[in-house]
C-alpha cells in the first residue's frame, strides 16, 4: 500500500523494449526540436531533427554550450522540448510521467564526465546498486555484476573503493554500472572529459565493445583525436543547430 | 525492505541532531496531548458529578403564581427537572440540619418562602437559568451556588482550551521538525538520489527510507510518551484521591487504554504522514 501511495502515476504508455525497438524506425528521433531556457534566455537546441537507429554508434560533437548535454537531457527526460517532439523507440517522451519515466531510464545506460560513483561503495556494490534500485533479485547480482565488470576489464578490482581506482578505472566502473541492466541504449556525456589520452582510448574501446553487443551507443564529446581515431557516425552541433551529420565520421567544427 | 530500513537507520544516525530534535518535540507533544486528554476526561467526569448535584433554587414572593411559574421553568430547554417545594417543607428540611430553626419559626413565624428547585442539563447552564428565572414575575431571588460552580467551570474550561491550543502549536512544531529532519536527510543523500534517478529508481524507492525514518521516530516518541505519561498519571491520580476523595479521578483501564492508545497512534500517524509529505516535497525540490 505504501508503495502505491509513494508512486502516483499508473496510467502510462508501456516502457520501450527490444520488441518496440525492432518495430520503430529509430531508437531516437528528434522532430524539429527546440529547447530554450527562458530564465537565462539561452537557446540550447534550435530546430534539430535527426534519427539514430538501433545498434548505431554515434558521436555528438561540438564546443562547450553547443547543445550536447541538452540533447542528452532531452533523451533522458531531464528536460522537455520547448517545441518539437522527442521520440524514443517510437514513443513520444511527453507521454512518460512519474513512474514511467523511471522505467524508461532503466532501458538507458548513462555515463557522465563525473562518474557519479558512490564513494562509500566498492566497485562491485556500485555496479550492483543499479540492480538494487531497479528491483532485480539479489541472487542474480553476482553473475550480472561480474559479467559487467569483466566487460570493462575490472573483474579483479571489484572490491576496490572508487578512491582506490584511477580516473579511467572509475569511468569504466561507471560504464559497467550503465550496462549491467543490459539496456538497449547507452548515453555517454563527455565520458573521457577528465581522462588522459591513454585512459580515454581504454574507455572508448569499452564503449565500442558494448556497441558490438548490439547496444546503441551515443557519445557526446569534444575529444577530436578520439573521434578521428575511432570513426563512427558523427553529428556536429553548433550553437544549438545540427550543422553536420557525417555517417563516416570525422571532426569538423 | 531491509535495505530501506538500513538506509533509514543510517540517515537517522547521520543526522542525529535533527532526528533527536524531532523525537524530543514529538514526545513532548504527545505527553502534552495525553495530559490534556486525561485532564479533559477528569474534568468531564467532575462536571458530570457537579451536574447531578447542583440545583438552582428560586425563592418565590408570597403572592406568586406557584403553578404558573413551575410550568414556565419546566418549559426552559436547559432545565432537566423542576419541582415546587412549599415553605412548610423547606422549614422541615432546614430543621433537620439546624434543630433551632423550628424554635425560631415558633417565635417569628416560618421565614422560608415557597421555593422552585431546578436541575439543569449542563452545569454551565446554571447561570443562564438563574438569570432567566430571576427575571420572572413572582420570583424574589435566586441561588445556584455560583460561588463555586462558576469559577470551577471557568477555570477547567480555560485550562482545557489552553491545553488544546498548546497541543496544536506543538503539533505544528513537530511537523516542522519532521520536515526539517527529512530535508536534511535527503540533502545529505542528494548525490545518491541523483544516481538513483538516472538508474531508473522510482520515487517510491527513493522516498521509502525517509518514510520509514518518520515511522521509527513516531513509534519511539509514542513509546517514550507512554512510558513517561502512564506512571506519572497513575501516581498523580493516587495523590489526588488521597487529598480529595470526593473528586472522581479516572483510573480504570477500560477508560485509560483507548486514550493512551490514541495518543500513541497519533504519534505514529504524524511521523508517517509528516515524512510522506516531506519526502514528496523535497524530492521534487531535488529534481
Amino acid at each position: 500500500m505504501v508503495w502505491a501511495m509513494l508512486d502516483r502515476d499508473h496510467e502510462q504508455p508501456p516502457v520501450f523494449s527490444l520488441c518496440m525497438l525492432r518495430r520503430s524506425g529509430g531508437v531516437i528521433q528528434f522532430h524539429s526540436v527546440t529547447l530554450s531556457y527562458p530564465i537565462t534566455g539561452t537557446l540550447a537546441l534550435d530546430d534539430v531533427s535527426l534519427q539514430i537507429g538501433k545498434g548505431e554508434f554515434a558521436y555528438l560533437v561540438g564546443h562547450s554550450g553547443a547543445g550536447k548535454s541538452s540533447f542528452m537531457n532531452l533523451v533522458l527526460k531531464r528536460a522537455l522540448p520547448t517545441r518539437g517532439e522527442v521520440r524514443v523507440a517510437g514513443q513520444s517522451l511527453k507521454h512518460y510521467r512519474g513512474r514511467r519515466t523511471a522505467l524508461l531510464r532503466r532501458r538507458m545506460g548513462t555515463v557522465f564526465q563525473d562518474n557519479l560513483l558512490l564513494s562509500h561503495l566498492n566497485a562491485y556494490d556500485n555496479v550492483a546498486f543499479a540492480l538494487r534500485v531497479t528491483g532485480v533479485h539479489q541472487r542474480e547480482w553476482p553473475s550480472r555484476v561480474t559479467a559487467a565488470l569483466r566487460t570493462v576489464g575490472l573483474e579483479h578490482k571489484k572490491y576496490a573503493l572508487p578512491v582506490q581506482l584511477s580516473r579511467g578505472e572509475q569511468q569504466r566502473v561507471a560504464i559497467a554500472r550503465a550496462i549491467v541492466s543490459d539496456p538497449p541504449l547507452l548515453l555517454a556525456d563527455e565520458p573521457t572529459g577528465n581522462l588522459d589520452p591513454e585512459n580515454s582510448r581504454e574507455v572508448l574501446k569499452v564503449l565500442q565493445n558494448v556497441n558490438l553487443r548490439g547496444t546503441t551507443v551515443i557519445v557526446a564529446t569534444h575529444a577530436r583525436e578520439l573521434v578521428e581515431s575511432y570513426r563512427h557516425r558523427t553529428l556536429t552541433l553548433r550553437k544549438g543547430k545540427l550543422v553536420r551529420d557525417d555517417p563516416y565520421g570525422g571532426y569538423a567544427l | 525492505m531491509s535495505y530501506h530500513f538500513r538506509q533509514a537507520l543510517l540517515a537517522m544516525r547521520g543526522n542525529f541532531t535533527a532526528t533527536l530534535a524531532t523525537l524530543v518535540t514529538m514526545t513532548l507533544t504527545l505527553l502534552m496531548l495525553g495530559f490534556v486528554l486525561l485532564l479533559t476526561l477528569n474534568v468531564d467526569r467532575t462536571l458530570g458529578q457537579l451536574e447531578s448535584q447542583v440545583e438552582v433554587a428560586a425563592f418565590l414572593t408570597p403572592d406568586a403564581d406557584d403553578a404558573g411559574l413551575l410550568a414556565q421553568v419546566r418549559a426552559l430547554p436547559q432545565v432537566r427537572e423542576a419541582r415546587l417545594v412549599g415553605s412548610d417543607q423547606v422549614l422541615e428540611e432546614m430543621s433537620q440540619t439546624s434543630p433551632y430553626t423550628r424554635d425560631a419559626a415558633g417565635l417569628v413565624g416560618n421565614p422560608f418562602p415557597d421555593t422552585l428547585r431546578m436541575k439543569v442539563n449542563r452545569v454551565e447552564d446554571s447561570r443562564t437559568v438563574a438569570n432567566t428565572v430571576s427575571a420572572l414575575s413572582g420570583v424574589d431571588g435566586v441561588e445556584y451556588g455560583a460561588g463555586y460552580v462558576d469559577p470551577t467551570v471557568k477555570t477547567l474550561t480555560a485550562v482545557r482550551g489552553a491545553g488544546y491550543a498548546l497541543v496544536g502549536l506543538l503539533l505544528l512544531g513537530t511537523l516542522f521538525n519532521i520536515l526539517n529532519a527529512v530535508r536534511v536527510a535527503m540533502y545529505a543523500r542528494r548525490d545518491e538520489i541523483s544516481v538513483m534517478r538516472l538508474l531508473g529508481a522510482t520515487r517510491a524507492f527513493i522516498r521509502m527510507p525517509h518514510v520509514i525514518e518518520g515511522l521509527i521516530v513516531g513509534v519511539l516518541a509514542a513509546a517514550l510518551a507512554l512510558a513517561l505519561l502512564t506512571p506519572a498519571y497513575l501516581a498523580l491520580a493516587g495523590r489526588v484521591r488521597e487529598l480529595a476523595p470526593v473528586l472522581p479521578v479516572v483510573t480504570d483501564a477500560d477508560t485509560l487504554l483507548p486514550v493512551l492508545g490514541g495518543v500513541a497512534g497519533l504519534g505514529i500517524l504524524i511521523g508517517f504522514l509528516g515524512s510522506l509529505f516531506a519526502s514528496r516535497r523535497y524530492l521534487r525540490e531535488l529534481e
